[in-house]
């Protein structure tokens, strides 16, 4: 039994004239925003990925555990038939981050990536998770070992955890995107390059040229990719009803 | 455990630690549980719903951050 109901997102939660006396109170105007009739979600990953634990307030944050729920919607949701995912993000949380990262690359509908501003450390893995990767000439993806700059909380972590971890986030990436674990490495571990880190600033052009990003674009190429995707997967779904007929 | 991977030096990013978290509350707006902050005025801040609904998590007037009248 469905507690929900299936597309209307913007329903207010009682109906009629009570509809609208609830809305002024909640939300001090006469009509909820009404959700945009669009086939297609913006997510927006900035800040840092904040996850299992809350940040000083000076810390512009990407909260996970609405994220989470929001790709469900997506997931779920007839009326929209894309992602678009828009990335300016310094980091974070290197499991809500994971978490975020698998979840895009396992929605079952087209998906499409644009990294802005900068796509550093966790946001590598978030940016390369969607089926098409952009990144604005200007972008940068910063490449470096969790060990090192990482913040360690609570448990101290034994070497082991931290390889095993590192592990995990190279092979996400290698396998979600054409970069090959040796040129992923070497950018890991470059010295000389970051003043108080190893690792690599990888900008806009080197990061499709290492095969890290599909292609360099913006706003406009990759609404236009999501869009051919879109056709693409409705045009395969069309052929398998067919078939079925 | 909490693992953060991020180019922001840990003392930036910590910086304001030992404040006073802000006051949250939890409340029930729309027929929906959420975690707000009071931001004076007789307003309060979405921080994150409480909601087994993915459809609420949509909603753009629910977002993190969006400013709500309340009490009502």
């Amino acid at each position: 039994m469905h507690a929900w109901a299936e597309s209307d997102t913007a329903a207010p939660e009682t109906g009629g004239q009570g509809g609208v006396v609830q809305s002024v109170e909640s939300l001090g105007q006469t009509q909820p925003v009404q959700a945009e009739d669009s086939n297609i979600y913006c997510l927006t990953i900035i800040g840092q990925i904040e996850g299992h634990m809350t940040l000083p307030p000076q810390n512009k944050t990407t909260k996970y555990e609405h994220v989470i729920p929001q790709l469900v919607a997506v997931e779920q949701n007839d009326s929209i038939e894309g992602l678009l995912i828009v990335l300016n993000t310094v980091g974070g949380d290197v499991e809500a981050g994971l978490a975020i990262a698998e979840m895009v690359a396992s929605l079952s509908k087209p998906t499409v990536s644009l990294v802005l501003g900068g796509g550093h450390s966790i946001g590598v893995p978030i940016a390369v998770s969607a089926d098409y990767s952009f990144i604005a000439e200007t972008a940068s993806m910063t490449i470096h070992p969790i060990r090192l700059t990482g913040m360690v909380i609570g448990v101290p972590q034994s070497f082991e955890y931290l390889e095993r971890m590192q592990e995990r986030v190279t092979r996400f990436v290698v396998e979600h995107s054409r970069i090959t674990e040796e040129k992923f490495r070497e950018l890991m571990l470059n010295t000389g390059e970051m003043a108080r880190d190893i690792g690599s600033t990888v900008v806009g052009r080197d990061a499709v040229r290492y095969g890290l990003i599909d292609e360099v674009g913006g706003l406009g190429q990759a609404m236009k990719k999501l869009k051919d995707l879109i056709e693409r997967n409705r045009g395969s779904a069309v052929r398998e009803a067919g078939v079925v007929q | 455990m909490s693992t953060l991977w991020t180019i922001v030096p840990a003392e930036w990013l910590f910086q304001d630690y030992a404040s006073e978290p802000a006051a949250r509350e939890e409340i029930e707006v729309g027929g929906v549980r959420m975690v707000v902050t009071p931001v004076g005025r007789g307003q309060v801040r979405v921080e994150r719903l409480i909601s087994a609904n993915p459809q609420h998590y949509l909603r753009p007037e629910w977002q993190p951050g969006a400013i709500i009248r309340y009490p009502h």
